[in-house]
């Protein structure tokens, strides 16, 4: 991936990775603040709700008890108690205690919707402010007999004269002397109460509150439901745990099976419990709605890293992709290229140091092509002198030899047709004339070859070294001489050469070998080689008059003899061949000897 | 052309050293009497082709084999060579190169252009002496000239 969308993408990660990491956390921990507000704000309301609910109830109850105790009331209800239901006193006696004591009642302000004594005995209703009420037998209900003995709160139950859900709190009456002369109860307004737990806290939050009886009927209305008071059923986790005597808040769905936060209250006074409940998404609102600016944070900001990554890159990768294009440049041979980056950074330096560096090679591929030029030259110049040598060589075989020749004709025909005229001396000199001349002829001829042996161009060929040193030595030999001599050549490794030039290796090694050994008595000539290291060597070993190993040096020069021309015939020309031409095909010449122990010549050539 | 006079040899040689020995060796062994020298090409061709100072003889003499050094003054061997083969009267006549050396870079050269023979004249003269002798005998007696 190019460093130019690389850099970019790196910066985004950086700045993506810790914003996310901390927008999660904020998140997080908002979350965890609202559900603890929202939490404690359920339980605040739960509380709040069950002492009103308690003050209300308390309130009735104490209106009742006042009620009940005042002596006219008191007076009254003995004296329902006394009469027969009958009697003009007692009606009258329960005219006057209904008009004037339990209608006020009513309107007392408290949540009575229905007031009534009750007599003590059969349970029978004596007075009501329902007048169809009266004389009916509530002789069973809690409310009569625990209202016998104290003030009494009978909790929401379905009441069957009323086919609706009922409140009834009820006091002992008595007359001045403390006998039970009447019970009072008192029935409460359901509305009433579902007012006070349906009022709601103000929180910005709508909480639904209702209460639940032991058998789990609702009691009040929930927010969401109608006439559910004592017709239906709840089983929430909430409900559950409410009604087995926990307080607390937990998560769960409520009776339609919305998600909700639910707070619940045991409420052991009255037997059933309080449940407010907070629909989950209402209460999560706020933070997703906070969210949404941080999630316009987060944008904002990958925005601009992006742009500052891409402006970082450009930056980078400008100089870089200069850099690059300079270097193409330079490589298709324009060393007056340079970069110019100025900027202080390393990508400056950078720069700087590959301009001098092209400086330098400019300066070097300068001195370079003047070099190729020089070379060049001294090529031409060195092919000239080399046409010029072959010339001179030509013109020195061909001009020399003839007034050589001349001299030598001449000579004879002076031997021949005036020797009568000649005396022996005259004879004798005449004759080293002719010696000379011809030894001038094989001098120039030797030098020829000598000069063919660094000129000629090499044709290397696959050479089978062992037929060519036989061969060779059958050229040099008659058959005389080859019975003399005994002749041994070894396995030898082919070697990749020029024919003719390596031919004449072995034609001026042989022929030195058999002209040196031919005063021994039986000449020995042995003929081996090796391969060794990646190169052939090639050995000659004669045991003829060998020579001093001081010399040794001085035997592949030019001219250079060991021996008297009377001794032995040659020029010391041949040798110098073999160097060369040895030297030609990238190898190496040395000898040994010693004085009448025979010589050994080795030659190399590279191997395969 | 008035008349046809066969000769023995023409000796096209610019050394007269090396024409003298040759001559010599030719008339010792009795191989050819009727020889004539020239010294360069230019000649060379002038006899040939009848022009020149051998116009006024009035006869045309063909050579039965010359023999021609390369290296000659003015025209050199191998242009006279190519004339000779050139012309229709005289491309039969057997051409034997005698030249002073084997470096010469013109033996192919010359056998392209229809030389019959290419000799290297030796140093030593008893040998030059020999070859001259085998020449002459080959060519003069051995041979079948075309015509």
């Amino acid at each position: 991936m190019k460093l130019r969308y690389r850099l970019p993408l790196l910066f985004i990660l950086m700045a993506l990775v810790p914003v996310l990491v901390v927008g999660c956390i904020a998140f997080e921990s908002a979350r965890q603040a609202v559900e603890k507000q929202v939490t404690n704000h359920l339980i605040s309301v739960n509380l709040l709700k069950s002492s009103e609910l308690k003050r209300w109830i308390d309130d009735n109850m104490h209106s009742l008890e006042e009620l009940a105790q005042r002596p006219l009331v008191r007076q009254y209800a003995g004296m329902l108690e006394d009469c027969d239901q009958l009697d003009p006193d007692f009606l009258t006696a329960r005219d006057k205690l209904v008009m004037e004591h339990l209608m006020p009642g009513l309107r007392m302000g408290g949540g009575f919707t229905e007031l009534f004594l009750l007599c003590p005995r059969q349970g029978i209703i004596l007075a009501s402010t329902d007048k169809l009420n009266e004389g009916k037998y509530r002789s069973d209900r809690p409310y009569f007999v625990h209202g016998k003995e104290g003030t009494y709160f009978q909790g929401v139950y379905y009441s069957v004269p009323l086919q609706s859900p009922a409140m009834t709190v009820s006091t002992p009456v008595r007359d001045a002397r403390g006998n039970l002369v009447a019970v009072m109860a008192g029935r409460l307004d359901l509305s009433e109460l579902s007012k006070i737990i349906k009022a709601q806290s103000g929180m910005s939050t709508i909480e639904d509150t209702y209460l639940v009886n032991t058998a789990y009927f609702f009691i009040t209305e929930p927010r969401f439901g109608q006439d559910y008071a004592l017709k239906k059923t709840v089983h929430t986790r909430g409900v559950e745990r409410g009604l087995a005597g926990e307080d607390g808040v937990d998560f769960y769905s409520d009776y339609r099976g919305v998600p909700v936060i639910g707070a619940f209250k045991w409420l052991p006074e009255y037997n059933m419990c309080m449940i407010t409940e907070v629909e989950q998404a209402e209460a999560y609102s706020a933070i997703y709605r906070a969210g949404w600016p941080i999630l316009g944070t987060v944008l904002v900001i990958v925005a601009a890293v992006i742009v500052v990554g891409l402006l970082v890159a450009r930056d980078i990768t400008l100089p870089l992709r200069r850099l690059v294009a300079g270097t193409d440049e330079i490589g298709r041979g324009n060393l007056d290229c340079r970069m110019g980056i100025q900027s202080p950074d390393e990508l400056g330096e950078l720069s700087r140091a590959f301009d001098r560096m092209v400086e330098k090679l400019k300066s070097t591929t300068i001195s370079r092509d003047e070099l190729e030029v020089k070379v060049r030259q001294r090529t031409e110049r060195l092919d000239e002198v080399n046409r010029e040598l072959e010339a001179f060589a030509y013109s020195v075989s061909h001009d020399l030899r003839a007034p050589l020749r001349a001299i030598n004709g001449f000579i004879s025909i002076l031997l021949e047709e005036y020797e009568q005229k000649l005396d022996a001396e005259g004879r004798r000199i005449c004759e080293v004339i002719a010696d000379s001349a011809r030894n001038m002829g094989t001098l120039i001829d030797d030098l020829l070859a000598f000069s063919r042996s660094g000129r000629a161009e090499i044709n290397s060929t696959q050479i089978d070294m062992e037929k060519l040193a036989r061969s060779v030595f059958d050229e040099l030999t008659d058959p005389r001489q080859r019975q003399h001599i005994q002749l041994h050549v070894g396995a030898l490794p082919p070697a990749v050469a020029d024919r003719t030039l390596i031919h004449q290796v072995w034609v001026n090694l042989i022929s030195n070998a058999i002209k040196f050994s031919a005063g021994k008595e039986t000449p020995v000539i042995s003929i081996d080689g090796e391969s060794l290291n990646g190169e052939n060597i090639y050995r000659v070993q004669d045991n003829g008059v060998g020579f001093d190993m001081k010399y040794a040096d001085r035997l592949f020069g030019v001219f250079q003899r060991l021996h008297s021309s009377t001794q032995f015939e040659g020029n010391g020309v041949g040798l110098a061949i073999v160097k060369r031409v040895v030297n030609r095909h990238g190898g190496r010449v040395w000898a040994e000897g010693m004085v009448d122990r025979g010589a050994v010549f080795y030659f190399t050539l590279p191997g395969r | 052309m008035q008349g046809m006079e066969i000769i023995d040899v023409l000796l096209v040689e610019d050394n007269p050293q090396d024409a003298e020995l040759t001559m010599r060796v030719l008339r010792k062994h009795n191989l050819a009497n009727d020889i004539f020298v020239v010294e360069d090409g230019e000649q060379a061709l002038d006899f040939i082709f009848y022009r020149g100072k051998y116009a006024e003889s009035g006869v045309a003499r063909h050579p039965r084999v010359i023999f021609l050094d390369l290296k000659l003054p003015k025209i050199d061997g191998l242009q006279v060579l190519r004339e000779i083969r050139q012309n229709e009267g005289t491309r039969l006549i057997p051409v034997v190169v005698v030249t002073s050396s084997r470096e010469d870079p013109d033996i192919k050269k010359a056998y392209e252009l229809g030389a019959n023979s290419y000799v290297v004249k030796p140093v030593d003269f008893e040998a030059f002496a020999e070859s001259i002798k085998h020449l002459g005998l080959y060519w003069l007696l051995v041979n079948q000239p075309p015509v």
